[in-house]
């Protein structure tokens, strides 16, 4: 075996061992409870421990492990306020989305949609250490590479708009997707105004 | 350069090039911090600030009356605690092919963790692990908290 075959050998083995991670050190009474879900959807969580396997299902519902014990337990928010103060603060508020729409065969945004880059702007400039992306996307009218090239303008257009607004670019990642993606599924070839557009996703 | 010599240089190349784009891309960024907050990479702590890239093998450590909340590529939104220490172990995610997992590993302290596109695309795919227990994600927002042992 020469050194270069040994080398991926050692490589390998430590990808292999990294993928199982160490057992991390002992600790003492562990807590895991269920906070209801932001969109109120159903929600739930399995926690395994001590060869047992729990569901958990309802919010406040918790788990609470030590001393080889698994014990189910109900809190109430007020409680979980108390208890983890700051996790509950600082958590980062949820990504916001928008998505801008443009007129035909081109990177001019339809006068609806020019009217809601000032609630982007301010979108972004209120979150702490803000980032952005901008995808765009074309109808099925024209080529695929046309509509490639067309939704990565359409994507820049919007980024230099904001930029103009006092965003850094730097936050702002774009992508064109060209008429991969259409929000309405039509024939190939056709002019639909719902699919020529940016969605942005401020973080 | 013999063929075996080229062949063997154009490995190297692309295994380096590869582990070095692995290793430079960001996962997710802090969002918020309070107090004292370092992040442990490649063994050696950097003391944190707001709007910081995370890496993939990152080590999110906090202080007393200290607190940090984080965005991941996939939307996942965490805060960890005062006194806590957390373990990024992977974090993969694919934007275009909407694919990807993570697996996180709560060493101690408090860590409140809500579900991004990959727990919701794929709930199997999102591991997180305490000393004892590992838990299992369908479309969530949680709380795990590790008391230090007595």
């Amino acid at each position: 075996m020469d050194a270069f075959s040994a080398w991926l050998l050692t490589v390998f083995v430590f990808f292999l061992l990294a993928d199982e991670p160490a057992p991390l050190p002992p600790a003492g009474k562990e807590t895991i409870v269920l906070l209801p879900d932001a969109e109120g959807k159903s929600t739930g969580i399995v926690v395994s421990s001590q060869g047992q396997e729990v569901a958990v299902t309802e919010p406040y519902q918790g788990i609470e492990l030590a001393g080889g014990k698994v014990e189910s337990k109900t809190f109430s928010a007020a409680q979980i306020k108390n208890m983890f103060p700051e996790v509950m603060q600082a958590l980062p508020d949820q990504p916001r989305s928008f998505t801008l729409r443009f007129e035909q065969n081109g990177t001019r945004l339809t006068a609806e949609s020019a009217a809601m880059v000032e609630e982007v702007r301010q979108e972004i400039v209120k979150r702490p250490a803000p980032e952005v992306t901008v995808i765009g996307h074309t109808d099925r009218e024209g080529s695929d590479e046309a509509n490639l090239r067309l939704s990565q303008n359409r994507a820049e257009a919007v980024r230099d708009i904001l930029v103009a607004g006092g965003v850094s670019a730097q936050i702002i990642q774009v992508v064109g997707r060209g008429e991969l993606e259409p929000e309405v599924m039509t024939a190939d070839g056709v002019a639909e105004p719902r699919n020529r557009r940016v969605e942005i996703s401020v973080r | 350069m013999s063929t075996g010599m080229r062949k063997l240089c154009w490995g190297l190349a692309m295994l380096l090039s590869a582990g070095a784009a692995n290793a430079d891309e960001a996962i997710g960024t802090i969002k918020t911090l309070k107090g004292e907050v370092s992040v442990v990479r490649n063994g050696a702590p950097v003391t944190a600030t707001a709007g910081m890239r995370l890496m993939a093998a990152d080590k999110l450590v906090t202080g007393a009356d200290s607190s940090v909340g984080i965005a991941l590529q996939d939307a996942t939104l965490m805060s960890l605690g005062a006194k806590s220490a957390t373990q990024l172990n992977e974090f993969r995610y694919d934007p275009v092919k909407r694919e990807g997992n993570m697996l996180i590993s709560v060493i101690k302290g408090s860590m409140r963790f809500v579900t991004g596109l990959l727990g919701k695309q794929n709930p199997a795919a999102v591991g997180i692990r305490t000393p004892t227990a590992t838990i299992g994600i369908r479309g969530t927002d949680f709380i795990v908290s590790v008391a230090d042992k007595e």
